[in-house]
């Protein structure tokens, strides 16, 4: 119920609020954009999984300190530790890096953003990497369209830095009407009260301003004009510092959960370094004196002094951090569990099973069972049925004539939930039984194997069916959702004929109920193929339809193949001795034919 | 002695075999009674049955049990 009202409640307070301020309605779109970006940037970093890309980060990231200089170089070439740590964000979630060495590289971008610092103030240089953001997004677009998997992972990846930059621009802006209510000089206090302060202030001006570096120059100008202290002046660095992970906190809203573990671990470490800093403020304020006297810094060179303050820190915080890379990597790894969907496990399949040929035999057989159940659920919902309304007295094409409309099934997640972990489970578990056991028991297990695989054949090509099953059902064209009615209804009444054998009293000849069954899954394959041909004959459907309609017969076809032959075995198995008898009357082909001949 | 021993073995092998065939024979007996029931009873089904599709499926289930119990009967015969 709350979910189900969440979205549509996120919508209205978002609406409501574009409407009232113009700002707001720009910084989330800025957001919008930024997010998008990083979506496209993954996209693009997963084209190379496995490639050239993966190679030379494993080979640049392969240890702690080649990881640690990956990131201050890297981020001393794009002058942004922001768009390091979303891009290193975005490696850990298409698999290109492991956390140890994506922790090391904001680590070392963290290092490499203080060379900002130096280039502004040593050489007035401000590297504008947001000013290639237009021709990104341009030859970005052009090279996705292009066919080749590597032009179109460079495609995803300039369109996504594009619109990164494209997301800062817009919550730069939508921020702008905020930035005139930082007044620097309004919370002069003196003593650590003052410095939290001014800490808070810079984290609050980087947000905003959604750059430390934005942040460094108003701290400079403000120096200058001695707005503020020296010591403000350094609070109001380390409050940047702080600020800069909230770029990596937005990016990581997109990432999974390794990207949302870097995010972490970013926050951790500019935290722990800004309380660091604050701590032992005046013992940095004498190092900083100490390295600019040696230097030949001049002493009111407040420019310069901050860069050394800010690299000193910075430092400080790697060389305090690092010996604990590793625990902070578990503990994230901790911290930050995966919600994964419940998987059913098996029911059936004990240590003590193994114990004995026939008791493992026995579990086996009933955990394929159980493994069938759950994969009727799944089939009898694709075809807009419950199991239990397959399983009634109640008519089904009564039914099926109420129900014209069938809600999707999301397969995969079915699949993985309730089909995977058993089939996995009985693999295993077969593997694990000694087979020099006599040769009945391990013929049997072979057999009930391939009843389990019988069944997953079966989901897959209820997968396939399941497409234009849900196209075709409420098709403007009668002819077309007519047959895909009988589609489902044929499949249903198959189910409900096999249930209905399996809970038969007449154990031992049960597979013998089989042969009539064969029949008509022949015959009705032929009636639904020739219906087909009359319809594409007489131009009541395109032919189109009537190829994919050809498809999907061939689908259902394999469905009711799969299952015939999983209760063949599994019945083959049940009984041995009784099955054998059994088997010598079962009808071969020839008789089968013979039979459909004469009913003809 | 040693051919007396061989012919023991011999005797033992054909009445294992006679064995075999015996329970095999009794089986299939069991299986036909059970079908000549599934017989009947879908031969009252087809009776007060009116839907074509359904008859028609009826009829054909007939004639495969019908198919099976003469193959059965074929097979005891046989032996």
């Amino acid at each position: 119920m709350f979910k189900k009202i969440l979205l549509p409640s996120i919508f209205v307070v978002l609406a409501y609020g574009f409407w009232i301020s113009p700002d707001f309605k720009q910084i989330a779109a800025g957001v919008a954009i930024f997010l998008f970006g990083m979506l496209s940037l993954e996209q693009g970093f997963r084209a190379f999984t496995g490639g050239a890309l993966e190679k030379i980060l494993r080979h640049t990231t392969g240890s702690l300190w080649k990881s640690l200089g990956f990131g201050v170089v890297s981020t001393t070439v794009l002058q942004s530790s922001s768009l390091v740590s979303v891009i290193t964000i975005s490696f850990l979630s298409a698999g290109l890096i492991g956390l140890a060495a994506g922790v090391g590289i904001i680590f070392g971008a963290n290092l490499g953003t203080t060379t900002g610092a130096w280039l502004v103030a040593g050489f007035g240089l401000k590297v504008k990497i947001s000013a290639y953001a237009m021709p990104m997004l341009v030859f970005g677009v052009l090279l996705i369209f292009q066919k080749s998997k590597a032009l179109n992972g460079i495609g995803y990846i300039l369109a996504g830095l594009g619109f990164l930059f494209l997301g800062i621009h817009y919550m730069k802006e939508g921020f702008e009407a905020f930035k005139d209510t930082i007044d620097l000089s309004a919370f002069a206090i003196p003593g650590y009260r003052g410095l939290f302060i001014y800490t808070g202030i810079g984290i609050f001006a980087t947000v905003v301003m959604q750059s430390s570096h934005a942040t460094l120059v108003l701290i400079i100008t403000a120096l200058a004009a001695q707005q503020i202290s020296y010591e403000n002046g350094l609070a109001l660095a380390i409050g940047a510092n702080v600020g800069t992970t909230i770029t990596a906190i937005i990016g990581s809203l997109s990432a999974n959960i390794q990207g949302k573990r870097l995010a972490g671990a970013h926050m951790i470490f500019n935290l722990a370094t800004g309380f660091i800093a604050i701590l032992f403020i005046h013992q940095f304020v004498q190092i900083v004196d100490v390295v600019s006297a040696l230097v030949g810094i001049a002493d009111d060179d407040y420019t310069l002094k901050l860069a050394v303050f800010h690299t000193i820190f910075n430092l400080a915080g790697i060389v305090v951090m690092l010996p604990f890379i590793n625990m902070m990597v578990s503990w994230l790894e901790k911290t930050f569990t995966e919600k994964e969907p419940p998987v059913e496990q098996p029911k059936y399949l004990t240590e003590s099973a193994l114990e004995f040929a026939d008791t493992a035999v026995e579990a086996v057989r009933k955990e394929t069972l159980h493994l069938y159940d759950n994969a009727i659920e799944i089939i009898a919902n694709v075809i807009g049925f419950s199991k239990a309304e397959i399983n009634s007295d109640s008519d089904l094409e009564q039914l099926l004539n109420t129900r014209k409309k069938i809600p999707e099934v999301d397969i995969d997640a079915r699949y993985d939930k309730s089909i995977k972990g058993i089939f996995s489970a009985i693999i295993a578990f077969i593997s694990q039984v000694r087979f020099n056991w006599e040769l009945e028991q391990s013929g049997d297990l072979h057999w009930l194997r391939r009843a389990s695989r019988n069944i997953v054949e079966a989901i897959k090509s209820t997968k396939h069916l399941q497409k234009n099953l849900l196209k075709f059902s409420q098709s403007y064209n009668q002819h077309a959702s007519r047959e895909y009615q009988a589609i489902r209804l044929n499949l249903a009444l198959l189910i409900r004929e096999l249930e209905e054998i399996r809970y038969e009293s007449d154990a031992d000849i049960k597979l013998l109920s089989m042969d009539s069954i064969k029949i008509s899954i022949v015959e009705g394959e032929e009636k639904l193929n020739n219906e087909i041909d009359e319809l594409i004959r007489s131009g009541k459907i395109v032919p189109e339809t009537g190829t994919s309609l050809i498809n999907d017969s061939s689908y259902l076809f394999e469905i009711k193949s799969n299952l015939l032959e999983f209760f063949e075995t599994l019945f083959v198995a049940q009984e041995r001795e009784l099955t054998k008898a059994e088997r010598k009357l079962a009808l071969d082909d020839d008789e089968i034919t013979s039979i459909r001949g004469a009913s003809e | 002695m040693k051919q007396k021993k061989l012919l023991d073995k011999l005797k033992t092998f054909f009445d294992s075999d006679a064995r075999e065939r015996e329970q095999q024979n009794s089986d299939i007996k069991d299986i036909l009674k059970k079908l000549k029931k599934r017989e009947r009873k879908l031969k009252e089904k087809l009776a007060s049955e009116k839907n074509a599709e359904k008859r028609k499926h009826f009829k054909q289930e007939i004639d495969v049990v019908y198919a099976q119990r003469k193959k059965g009967i074929k097979l005891i015969k046989e032996q």
